[in-house]
């Protein structure tokens, strides 16, 4: 195993960073996904793009994880997508659930 | 090194079918998944199965393991056939096992599993890129609310893909040191642009996606950017008004506490919480107390109490369920 160390100072910007795009092209190119099926996730609503023309999208470079973990699910848990999108809502949900119960037993002092 | 039973790993038969094989898999890769079980070694399991599937579910592969099992239990070893057992953080954290490796080979991960963060898959739609830019890759980052607030420094030990001269895969740690600046919040993804996998053929890096997660602390919970704070009161500091010291990640503060505060009533210290631009607040829920126990003399002058409040009925709202 060899090692290297690098260090990286993470300025203020990047915390907010919102100016990366990735065109339809570059997001699938980078996935390894097929346009037709990056169009199938935008219509089930697993990533939005803003439309700049009116047959041009453009997407955050912060969906690649989400995208990620879609295919990911669908791999691992022989999910269709259909089942993909569902699940990623659920999990979306139970996080923000789990947070809650969480700062509501907080509150009320049983943690 | 451990011989590993997929069989009993998967919960299946020596003879058991393709539909069988894949039942038990997506059982227990519903179980087992990292994205979804609280269970703990979920992510060790998960990829055990993993493994076991993918051997079990090619027939090619499966008959070349079963041969080898075959030639195992023949020679009478059976002595550490257990499903996982005695397996290593280390070698938990590898997306193949040694024993797997030594089998197929270890040119395997590029279609099956990659790295600690994502794994490329076989499936069709996932086609392999023709592109040679490095991998992306996701890291989870815990921090205290204290590091989120105040920043810190973070070395991170990262598993990445590579390749050697010969284009064959192995792992290799990358160390980072990674300074992170005041203000994050839970769910935030950082991106660190050429931090990810290497590119290949003088390809781009991939980026590396940080995503900071929040550890539970002892005395803050968190909403989004709010913190939260219940606040112990006693019911004559509750009626009367009082002025207390409240702790703040940055520091104790003075709090007045309004005259006639009910239990439940919430106080808004502004800028108190967590993030930048615009920075959360501390929100202060006020809950009522008594000591243990009470002397003589307050049980008498509750008593008083009770007498000069004797027009109020606590319970009014209740009188029609009566």
């Amino acid at each position: 195993m060899s090692k290297d160390i690098t260090t990286v100072i993470i300025d203020e910007h990047q915390l907010h960073e919102t100016g990366v795009w990735l065109s339809l092209n570059d997001l699938c190119e980078r996935c390894g996904l097929k346009q037709t099926l990056v169009v199938e996730l935008v219509e089930l609503g697993l990533i939005a793009p803003e439309t700049v023309a009116a047959d041009r999208w453009q997407f955050q470079v912060s969906v690649v994880p989400t995208l990620h973990q879609a295919v990911r699910l669908k791999r691992e848990l022989d999910l269709d997508w259909q089942g993909v999108a569902v699940a990623m809502d659920l999990l979306e949900e139970l996080q923000a659930l789990r947070q809650q119960v969480y700062s509501l037993e907080r509150q009320l002092g049983v943690r | 090194m451990e011989f590993k039973d997929y069989y009993k790993v998967l919960g299946v038969a020596d003879k058991a079918t393709q539909a069988e094989v894949k039942q038990a898999y997506r059982k227990l890769a519903r179980k087992y998944h990292p994205d979804v079980s609280k269970e703990k070694d979920a992510e060790a399991k998960f990829k055990e199965v993993g493994e076991a599937y993918e051997v079990l579910s090619d027939a090619e592969k499966r008959a070349e393991y079963d041969q080898i099992r075959a030639l195992r239990a023949g020679a009478g070893g059976r002595r550490s056939a257990g499903a996982g057992a005695g397996m290593s953080d280390d070698e938990a954290s590898r997306q193949f096992s040694d024993f797997f490796r030594s089998v197929f080979g270890g040119g395997m991960a590029g279609e099956g599993m990659t790295g600690s963060g994502f794994r490329q898959s076989g499936a069709s739609d996932w086609g392999r890129s023709f592109s040679h830019r490095g991998q992306d890759m996701h890291h989870r980052l815990a921090l205290f609310l204290e590091e989120a607030v105040q920043g810190v420094q973070r070395t991170l030990k990262l598993d990445m893909p590579a390749a050697d001269a010969r284009g064959q895969m192995y792992h290799k740690t990358k160390t980072l040191n990674v300074k992170i600046p005041a203000g994050v919040v839970a769910g935030q993804r950082i991106r660190l642009a050429g931090q990810g996998g290497p590119g290949h053929s003088g390809g781009a890096a991939g980026d590396l996606f940080l995503e900071i997660e929040l550890a539970p602390h002892p005395v803050f919970a968190v909403d989004g950017r709010d913190l939260l704070l219940t606040l112990p009161v006693a019911p004559w500091e509750a009626a009367l008004g009082a002025k207390v010291v409240v702790p703040t990640l940055t520091g104790p503060v003075n709090l007045s506490i309004p005259k006639g505060s009910v239990g439940g009533k919430k106080l808004r210290l502004k800028g108190r919480g967590l993030g930048q631009n615009p920075t959360g607040d501390l929100i202060v829920t006020v809950q009522l107390t008594l000591p243990a126990h009470h002397s003589a003399r307050a049980e008498a002058l509750y008593r008083e109490l009770a007498d000069a409040e004797s027009g109020f009925n606590p319970r009014k709202s209740l009188e029609k369920g009566l």
